[in-house]
């Protein structure tokens, strides 16, 4: 059926998609014949490309039809029986960690110690003033101390709570990761997520206390390449308080990434150097040896 | 998820929709082609592109979508065919901005369309995955489970013969060629 096909049409074809040795281009290159077939080929290979646009109905249709399943699918994801069916890393351990929200809990923790101790000393300071500027100084600071105390119970209490972040919170590190968008490194491929896992990783390991003290969302750095690898770029943004996985007790989650799309973060073991990448949903979306 | 399902959909659809030559068709396999995503999402071991499992799962769905309609009565694929030319030509139809341009164009599409549905499976899949898709040849070999050099010969004989059926010379003598009988 076939058969009366160009001689050279595959030729030509490679031609037009870049797949050729020097001399077969210059081949192309030096007969009008074969030159005219890759133009030929490229107006159809337009006319193929493009495509009518589809219905933003059908559109929404469709996406709604899948988010209904996936949420169906995912409902119960949130208990550690449900996770380690969908294979999560370290299931077994049964250790379920609000990674987040002990980030958040944490950091309140901080500021509010950071905040009672400032009030405290100032009291303390101006206890020998006079009886104006101390009555001042002190419903002011009484305030404060209210909101700092308001703040640190709950965050004291722990963690596992749903305390948000508030301006308190050291801006560059922990409280980037639960602002309402946050960059993810975009890694594309495994080698690159074992790099960034070797430069990361470790940084989260000094921070002593383990994962719950491993915080810090590195800022993308512009200087490195966007070559599908670890990258710059800061495509996407992130939900609140989005991850809820059991992690084995020597898995430590050292930055926020976009695998190939996907929102999720990357974790390492601390034992084992095996490194994964773990959707918002408890989906590992890829392991990568040491 | 929402966000990662709007990033892909479109290009989803416009492989399902050149995989299975109609709309009606394509809307449905678009839409099974994201639950299977949805389904399969854990499934994916990262040691291909997101975009080239993606493009997979279409495929896949617009085959099944055809072998759905193989089992169909001939007529009604030849009303769903019908109806979607009609749209398309209708210059009140929203749907498609490019239902308003020029009456050539959309005969250009209605016989891309034709010459697409005309063109054996075999060929019209790895085309539509390269130019439309555009993944390279080794992806498209991955897809279809088939080797490098198949796949490279099969794109330029789906070329060539979508090129003689619109018109343009994909063959020895310039002429148009003749799709090899529809799958």
């Amino acid at each position: 059926m076939t058969d009366d096909l160009h001689p050279d049409l595959e030729l030509a074809s490679r031609a037009l998609d870049e797949d050729t040795t020097v001399d077969e281009r210059a081949r192309v290159q030096a007969s009008p014949e074969l030159t005219d077939l890759v133009e030929a080929l490229r107006h159809t290979r337009e006319a193929v490309a493009e495509v009518p646009v589809p219905a933003a109905s059908g559109r929404d249709a469709a996406i709604a039809a899948a988010l209904s399943v996936f949420d169906e699918l995912h409902a119960p994801a949130a208990t550690p029986a449900a996770a380690a069916s969908a294979g999560t890393p370290g299931a077994s351990a049964g250790r379920v960690v609000s990674l987040f929200r002990r980030r958040a809990g944490w950091v309140m923790a901080t500021a509010a110690a950071v905040l009672l101790v400032g009030v405290l000393g100032s009291l303390a300071l101006n206890g020998s003033g006079s009886d104006d500027s101390t009555s001042g100084a002190t419903e002011t600071d009484q305030e404060i101390l209210r909101a700092g105390a308001d703040t640190a119970a709950p965050a004291a209490e722990d963690a596992a709570g749903a305390t948000e972040l508030t301006d308190a919170a050291p801006p560059s590190t922990i409280s980037s990761i639960d602002s309402p968008a946050v960059a993810g490194i975009v890694v594309n491929d495994p080698a690159a997520l074992l790099s960034l896992a070797d430069e990361l990783a470790p940084l989260a390991m000094t921070s002593a206390g383990g994962a719950e003290t491993l915080p810090m969302t590195p800022t993308p750095d512009a200087s490195l390449p966007d070559d599908g690898g670890v990258g710059g770029n800061t495509a996407g943004t992130v939900p609140k308080n989005r991850i809820d996985c059991p992690l084995a007790p020597d898995q430590v989650v050292f930055a926020d990434i976009l695998w190939q799309d996907i929102p999720a973060v990357g974790v390492r073991s601390t034992t084992t150097g095996v490194v994964q990448a773990v959707s918002y949903d408890c989906i590992v979306l890829v392991t990568v040896g040491p | 998820m929402d966000q990662l399902l709007r990033r892909h959909y479109d290009r989803i659809h416009a492989v399902c929709r050149r995989i299975t030559s109609n709309e009606a068709d394509a809307a449905d396999a678009a839409q099974e082609a994201l639950i299977a995503v949805v389904r399969g999402l854990h499934r994916f071991d990262g040691r291909s592109a997101f975009g080239t499992w993606v493009y997979r799962v279409a495929t896949n769905a617009s085959l099944d979508e055809l072998r759905r309609r193989r089992r169909r009565p001939l007529a009604s694929v030849d009303a769903d065919h019908r109806r979607e030319h009609d749209d398309a030509a209708r210059p009140t139809e929203p749907a498609d901005p490019a239902a308003e341009r020029p009456i050539d164009m959309v005969a250009e599409r209605m016989a891309t369309d034709a010459a697409l549905a005309g063109l054996a499976e075999e060929f019209r899949v790895p085309v539509v995955l390269r130019d439309v898709a555009d993944l390279d040849y080794a992806e498209i070999a991955e897809v279809l489970g088939i080797p490098i050099g198949t796949v490279k010969s099969r794109i330029a004989r789906g070329r060539g013969m979508l090129a003689g059926a619109l018109g343009r010379h994909g063959n020895r003598d310039g002429s148009p060629g003749r799709p090899t009988g529809a799958s």
